[in-house]
């Protein structure tokens, strides 16, 4: 099994009001990995700060990708990796994490979501899909290349696949299970290193401006969806949003967690009011171990911070602040001290 | 012929936000009594007995963050004493047993969030 890391995070952050003015560039990544080490999480992250959107990444680095006036990246072109992706985040981090640190990913549904634009795009791939096989094979890439480079965790973020239908994904992504298979060649059978840890982020599904959606059967088709994802997705571990209000039927999904692999369970508040308030989130915690054992669980804030929804105010920043410190309080408490 | 060999430890010194709270929770877990030294002295630390240890506990307005730092406290009866955890109503981690020494532990925390290592040490001599 790869490291525990109890007391995760989705590596989505908001930089420091000092910095936010401005564009965020390495120093808001060092203030970033003060906070996190003075929270006491277990896995640090750059927050993405460097990239305006998650898709940034592919700008410049990928030929065929074109960037418009607020920064989004889309396809213009036949796609061929240039250069790394992520090195710039990788140097940050490696010089100045004094501990792990994680990279994320956009997984490749949920960038060929992003970077597909009608009259643009199909003229290069047609649909949806076979952008989404191209981009795999350059994430696959970036992922061989943090693994030499020893990232000792790289993170996929993947869409809410249960929401492909609905979103005219079974046209041109196809269902769930295709999703899945898509997003799988980024990382199937890639030889690493036991320790390092390969996570796919499962977020709930949620409207533009980032409120989660209420469709009626929704919960239903994300309880199916997750048992789908955790028992085929070749992860180490599944980053899972949960409900601010949890039952016991949320947590079901958790039996298909194979053996050796970590769900970490995204259930703490990111505006929480209190960095104390762990007897709630201990209650969530022991639910979970009525379907997997507690040695294979970690614990997360539900959601990146720097999201549609959320705000970026210094108020936002210190509630990011309790969330982390809440999510390393309440996992010290639940696994106790582990070295 | 001197020495530099301690004879033992006599006391460990944590933060407490509610010392009432902290006296009644310890007596209630620990069955530690309270010393009164409120006639000798106008020091706020409370004075928790075990009898042949004790544990003091300086007031302060706002708890710090105590994690790594925690003290181990081995019991007579595991199992016991796990029953009488669960009878007033303190959470503990999940047991870990090392058979190599016939050791077990879990970790309990007081009301101020300080942590507490439990062991109990089968070859452990009475």
């Amino acid at each position: 099994m790869a490291n525990v890391y109890r007391a995760d995070q989705t590596g989505s952050l908001i930089a420091p009001p000092a910095t936010a003015a401005g564009p965020a560039g390495a120093e808001a990544v060092k203030a970033l990995l003060v906070l996190q080490k003075q929270c006491g999480v277990d896995v640090v992250s750059d927050g993405q700060a460097l990239r305006a959107s998650p898709c940034a990444i592919f700008a410049e680095r990928v030929a065929g990708v074109r960037s418009d006036a607020e920064g989004n990246a889309h396809v213009a072109g036949p796609l061929q990796r240039m250069s790394r992706l992520t090195a710039a985040e990788v140097d940050i981090l490696k010089s100045a994490a004094t501990g792990a640190f994680k990279i994320t990913l956009p997984a490749p549904t949920l960038a060929a979501m992003q970077m597909f634009r009608e009259g643009t795009t199909d003229a290069h791939y047609p649909t949806r899909r076979d952008l989404a096989v191209a981009l795999a094979a350059i994430l696959r890439e970036e992922i061989e290349d943090l693994i030499g480079d020893g990232v000792p965790y790289i993170q996929l973020d993947g869409p809410a696949y249960e929401l492909a239908a609905e979103r005219g994904g079974a046209a041109t992504l196809g269902n769930v299970d295709e999703m899945l298979r898509l997003d799988a060649e980024a990382l199937r059978e890639l030889r690493k290193p036991e320790k390092i840890a390969l996570a796919l982020r499962l977020p709930r599904a949620r409207d533009t401006r980032g409120a989660l959606l209420q469709t009626p059967g929704l919960a239903e088709q994300r309880a199916s969806m997750l048992e789908a994802a955790l028992t085929r997705m070749p992860a180490d571990r599944f980053l899972i949003e949960f409900p601010a209000e949890t039952t016991e039927a949320d947590f079901a999904p958790l039996r298909a967690v194979p053996a050796g692999k970590m769900a970490v369970l995204g259930l703490v508040d990111p505006l929480a009011a209190r960095a104390d308030d762990v007897d709630p989130l201990l209650d969530k915690l022991d639910l979970a171990v009525t379907f997997i054992g507690p040695e294979r669980l970690a614990l997360s804030p539900r959601r990146g911070f720097a999201e549609p929804g959320l705000s970026s105010d210094a108020q936002s920043f210190e509630a990011q602040r309790r969330s982390l410190t809440l999510t390393v309080e309440a996992a010290r408490r639940f696994w106790g001290f582990e070295i | 012929m001197s020495s530099n060999r301690p004879h033992s430890i006599h006391h460990v010194n944590f933060p407490t936000t509610d010392p009432e709270r902290t006296k009644e929770w310890y007596g209630k877990v620990f069955g530690m009594e309270h010393v009164d030294v409120s006639q000798l002295s106008n020091t706020k630390v409370l004075l928790m007995s075990r009898g042949n240890f004790e544990l003091h506990f300086t007031p302060i307005e706002e708890m710090r963050r105590m994690a790594p730092f925690h003290y181990a406290m081995e019991v007579e009866d595991w199992d016991g004493f796990l029953e009488h955890l669960k009878a007033i109503g303190v959470r503990y981690t999940k047991p870990v047993e090392r058979p190599q020494n016939q050791s077990k532990f879990c970790y309990i925390h007081d009301p101020d969030g300080t942590m507490i290592e439990l062991t109990y040490h089968g070859m452990r001599q009475a």
